[in-house]
């Protein structure tokens, strides 16, 4: 069975996403996602109501592609990564990243 | 703040000490500002990281900073209000440090006792002052006499006891047959006496003349230091080439005109006599002040604080090893276990510091000060010793924290003269035999330490020159 943390890899604590999620705190809250790159936006949504136990409105992703690192002659690939953006319903209880039910 | 102090013994006292939460919260707060406007964290720019964050992240160096800003300064108050005079470092220990918690510690420190200067005046010491005798003036002018000894060499008579001879020396070891290792060399001096040279060569060496030849053996010691000869019998060649025997100068006016400083014997002898006159003196007055503060000190028992008997201990063994470097002695190759050197000297090291705080009482309690001119020349008179300019001895003490304690030095100096003046003195002429034994009797006093010292010293030196 795959499990919630299969999909949902961590949070993402960036100052952009710390913005956004503050921006949001009283209106729909937008929480944000390192995510599993092969997951869609169903599978996301199911495992952040079951870790949060949320209602979730919407999911929005972004693909990224692992930068090309050098070490000399060789060449090497970070991994690729996925992020998304998981907007709750308006009313929903405020989530912090750190409480997981 | 809440302070509270609790009598531990004459002088150890315990600080509990409480900070209220609110200051603590404070502080905590600042701290964390401070930290989180140059902290750095992934993802975030410098100083951007919101507080939360930070608080987790730097949660170690956040605690330890609070405690750097509240504790120090909250013991000093303590301390100061309290007027404590502590000595040595405080012992904490129960710390304890949450944020929106009171900060609670306790303190263990150590403090001068408060005792009663004793009463000094009228203190009945006796005063004993060696006496110079004719004989250690002639042993003196006899040793000047040696000093300007001539060697003279002779050559129409035979070797006698106390000659310098020169002498080529060829040896081989007996157990060998071929003289492949030569031994031994051309031109040797030595001085028939068997205290200074070995005993088979001042006997076959005497009664030879100027050319003679001379064969025997010798057989050396198992733990002879050269291991080329321990425990081997050597057969020694020797050809005398050379007597010189020393010639003392005639003791009178014109030897003493040619020394230089008198222009008569008498002359001389007198100074000689006052020069161990002035130094008997000196050494009366020294050990008056030892026995004025052992006076002083009897029949006063009070606790004296560790951090200082341990301190003095560490001193005297810090002079006994200077003392031993003197006598050119290495005291890391001394065989020494100094650690056990160092507890012993803990009933030696008490009686000091009880005797330099009751100087220091009676100091304060006669409000003796140092003046500035006798500092300066207090300063003048090291600097002459050390052979360097005052200004240059004044800047290399003040980099070394040293002026504090050469006032303290001379304080207790001037506080132990005023004891001294005050008291009656009954003087008495000893002789140096009684005064030897004297010391050894006092174990307490400074200079049985240089004593044993010596005794160690020689007992050192002596297994050196059996070797």
């Amino acid at each position: 069975m795959k499990s919630v943390w299969d999909v949902i890899k961590g949070p993402v604590i960036t100052e952009k996403a710390i913005k956004l999620k503050e921006a949001s705190q009283d209106k729909k809250q937008l929480l944000t996602f390192y995510v599993a790159t092969d997951a869609n936006k169903i599978e996301i949504s199911n495992a952040v109501e079951k870790i949060f136990q949320v209602k979730v409105d919407s999911v929005r992703l972004a693909n990224y592609e692992g930068k090309e690192k050098r070490k000399g002659r060789s060449v090497g690939r970070r991994p690729d990564w996925k992020k998304a953006y998981v907007t709750i319903k308006a009313g929903e209880k405020a989530v912090e990243y750190g409480d997981i039910a | 703040m809440k302070v509270e102090i609790t009598d531990l013994s004459a002088c150890k006292k315990q600080i509990y000490v409480e900070i209220p939460s609110e200051t603590v919260t404070q502080q905590f707060r600042t701290v964390t500002n401070m930290v989180a406007r140059s902290a750095t964290l992934p993802g975030f720019r410098k100083g951007r990281a919101p507080v939360s964050l930070v608080k987790n992240r730097f949660k170690k160096e956040i605690h330890e900073q609070v405690m750097r800003d509240l504790l120090p300064t909250a013991l000093q108050s303590a301390i100061v209000e309290n007027k404590l005079p502590i000595i040595g470092e405080p012992n904490l220990h129960e710390l304890s440090l949450d944020d929106g918690k009171p900060l609670i510690f306790k303190a263990q420190v150590e403090i001068i006792p408060d005792i009663e200067a004793p009463e000094f005046r009228n203190l009945k010491v006796t005063k004993k002052v060696r006496i110079v005798t004719d004989e250690m003036v002639n042993n003196r002018l006899e040793a000047i006499r040696e000093q300007h000894a001539t060697l003279v060499p002779v050559e129409d008579r035979e070797v006698q006891d106390g000659d310098y001879v020169t002498v080529d020396i060829k040896g081989r070891y007996s157990d060998q047959t071929d003289s492949s290792e030569e031994l031994g060399a051309d031109g040797v001096s030595f001085r028939v006496d068997t205290s200074e040279t070995l005993k088979e060569f001042v006997e076959n060496v005497r009664s030879m003349n100027i050319g003679d030849e001379k064969t025997f053996k010798t057989t050396y010691n198992q733990d002879h230091s050269n291991p080329k000869f321990a425990g081997r019998e050597v057969e020694y060649t020797v050809k005398l080439q050379g007597i010189k025997f020393k010639e003392l100068p005639e003791l009178d006016d014109e030897f003493v005109q040619g020394i230089g400083e008198y222009q008569t014997l008498e002359e001389m002898r007198e100074s000689v006599r006052k020069h161990f006159e002035d130094a008997a003196e000196k050494e009366a007055i020294n050990r008056l002040r030892d026995v004025a503060v052992n006076k002083l000190a009897e029949g006063m028992d009070f606790e004296v604080p560790d951090v200082l008997v341990e301190r003095q201990m560490t001193e005297r063994v810090q002079n006994l090893q200077r003392f031993l470097l003197q006598n050119g002695l290495d005291p890391k190759q001394a065989n020494f276990d100094w650690a056990n050197v160092w507890q012993s000297q803990r009933q030696a090291a008490i009686h000091d510091v009880r005797c330099a705080l009751i100087v220091e009482k009676i100091a304060e309690k006669e409000k003796v000060e140092v003046s500035q001119e006798e500092f300066e020349q207090e300063v003048a008179e090291i600097s002459k010793t050390v052979g360097m300019s005052i200004e240059d001895t004044k800047s290399r003490l003040t980099k070394e924290d040293a002026i504090d304690s050469i006032k303290g030095r001379l304080r207790s100096k001037k506080a132990l003269d005023l004891v001294i003046n005050s008291a009656e003195i009954i003087e008495e002429r000893v002789s140096s035999k009684e005064l030897d034994q004297e010391k050894e009797n006092e174990p307490l006093s400074e200079t049985s330490e240089v004593q044993s010292a010596e005794a160690l010293a020689n007992s050192e030196s002596n297994q050196n020159q059996e070797q």
